[in-house]
């Protein structure tokens, strides 16, 4: 039953091949059958890579959250100047990446991004970054109040600026995968899997 | 509950006379939207904490005179595809995005044009307002013209819009909202402000920050737990406390049956 279907399958794969190869040496060759440039796949519908807003690292360079895609991620967003959480989020940061295997290491990448559109510059950044000895898998990064607003609602961050310029803000970490996907998130103490 | 569902019903099956009186009369686009300029005015904050702020002052700004409609928000998704149902990304609306309508581009049954957009995400309501060429109103522009009554900027001293404001809240949700500027407006000139649909702000979650960056209180506890009156400045303002508990409970993918919005301005 099955090796008549396949043999005339394949008589088919053969006829349509020939025709195909008679075709493509008598005529030029369609749109259809161009070798195109491997294009990406397409990102999972939940990724955060969707987000396309246009950050500036403590470099001053432009920065894509997309550019960190087929790495690990941890994300989080903080304040320079914040005297009471973020040092126990970057502490807790960078026990993660001491704790990495030296392989795990090389793979992933620590996001700090700002809330503190004011103050947070790419110079006051890399002040931060050097006082911190943060090492080039950590990217500080800052932006318009509109996208940091978009960040935090995506990543589940609530904060709130005081009058004195300070923020309240919730503490966590973002585990993405290599997609761009939530895959875990430790807020305080507990870790929530997505 | 019986008199308050006769009440729901006669309320929908007005909504729906005028819905369908205005398509009678041809009427199958929306007139053009009006923005209210709300002058500089302040209201006195649900919280208490340890600033003991009892005023906040809020700027003057525009706002739309009523919540953007089903024929309003299917123009933006006419002319933004990314925006409609079947294409929008998850990670922008949950699976609840535009349910109430028929397809894409079809308002259908449940969805009156002249009817409140609802089952919107964060991140919906704000592309339309960006692509309107606004914002969506802060927390405190939102809580400023939330508080004047009908007859008056305070409205705490208006018996009839305190009655409204509790009525809304205890009406449930119908299966089609009623339409826009069916009641009268506030003194401000505002329509439907807290009587028809919750409404998304900007700044939404800067609602009850965790306290990890605070050194004080048990702020935040207290509120939405037993002994939550104890934190706020005013335990009558039943609508104050609600619309504090909505805004914290929130995530910006979230598209729900009874939380539209309406587009805002710098003057």
């Amino acid at each position: 039953m099955k090796t008549p279907t396949l043999a005339l399958l394949a008589a088919c794969a053969m006829y349509s091949a020939s025709n195909y190869a008679h075709a493509a040496k008598a005529a030029p060759v369609d749109d259809c059958c161009k070798v195109l440039a491997p294009a990406a796949s397409a990102l999972p519908g939940k990724s955060i890579y969707q987000l396309d807003a246009p950050w500036t690292n403590d470099a001053g360079k432009p920065f894509h959250l997309a550019e960190l895609r087929g790495r690990h991620v941890i994300i989080s967003m903080f304040f320079a100047s914040c005297r009471f959480a973020c040092p126990v989020l970057l502490h807790d940061m960078q026990t993660v990446q001491s704790n990495l295997s030296p392989a795990e290491r090389q793979k992933t990448d620590f996001v700090f991004v700002s809330l503190d559109t004011t103050r947070d510059t790419p110079e006051a950044l890399h002040a931060y970054r050097e006082a911190n000895q943060l090492d080039e898998h950590w990217h500080l990064l800052s932006g318009s109040e509109d996208n940091v607003a978009e960040l935090a609602a995506v990543l589940g961050v609530r904060y709130e600026k005081q009058a004195n310029g300070d923020f309240n803000h919730s503490s966590l970490m973002t585990f993405l995968n290599s997609d761009g996907l939530v895959q875990f998130k430790k807020s305080g103490n507990q870790i929530v899997r997505e | 509950m019986y008199p308050v569902i006769r009440y729901a019903k006669i309320l929908l099956t007005c909504g729906l006379i005028v819905a369908s009186a205005n398509l009678a009369a041809g009427n199958p686009s929306p007139g053009p939207t009006t923005f209210v300029y709300v002058a500089p005015g302040s209201f006195q904050p649900l919280l208490k904490d340890k600033s003991e702020v009892t005023e906040v002052k809020v700027d003057a700004f525009l706002l739309e005179d009523a919540p953007v409609t089903n024929a309003d928000y299917l123009r933006f998704v006419q002319e933004n595809p990314k925006w409609q149902r079947s294409h929008v990304a998850p990670l922008f609306a949950d699976s609840n995005y535009l349910a109430h309508w028929k397809s894409d581009l079809e308002l259908g049954d449940f969805a009156p044009p002249q009817a409140p957009v609802v089952n919107v995400s964060w991140f919906a309501a704000r592309a339309y307002t960006r692509w309107n060429k606004a914002r969506l109103p802060s927390t405190n522009e939102w809580e400023r013209v939330a508080q004047a009554g009908f007859d008056y900027l305070n409205g705490r001293d208006d018996p009839a819009w305190v009655a409204a404001v509790n009525q809304w809240l205890a009406i449930p949700t119908p299966s089609a909202e009623p339409n826009v500027k069916l009641l009268r407006p506030n003194v401000l000139g505002l329509y439907d402000v807290n009587l028809l649909v919750w409404e998304w702000v900007e700044d939404f979650n800067s609602a009850m920050a965790t306290g990890d960056s605070r050194g004080d209180s048990s702020l935040d506890r207290a509120l939405f737990c037993g002994a939550g009156a104890i934190g706020a400045r005013d335990p009558s303002d039943y609508a104050a406390f609600l619309r504090a508990a909505m805004r914290s409970s929130l995530r910006a993918d979230y598209c729900l049956p009874n939380l539209g919005f309406r587009c805002a301005r710098n003057p």
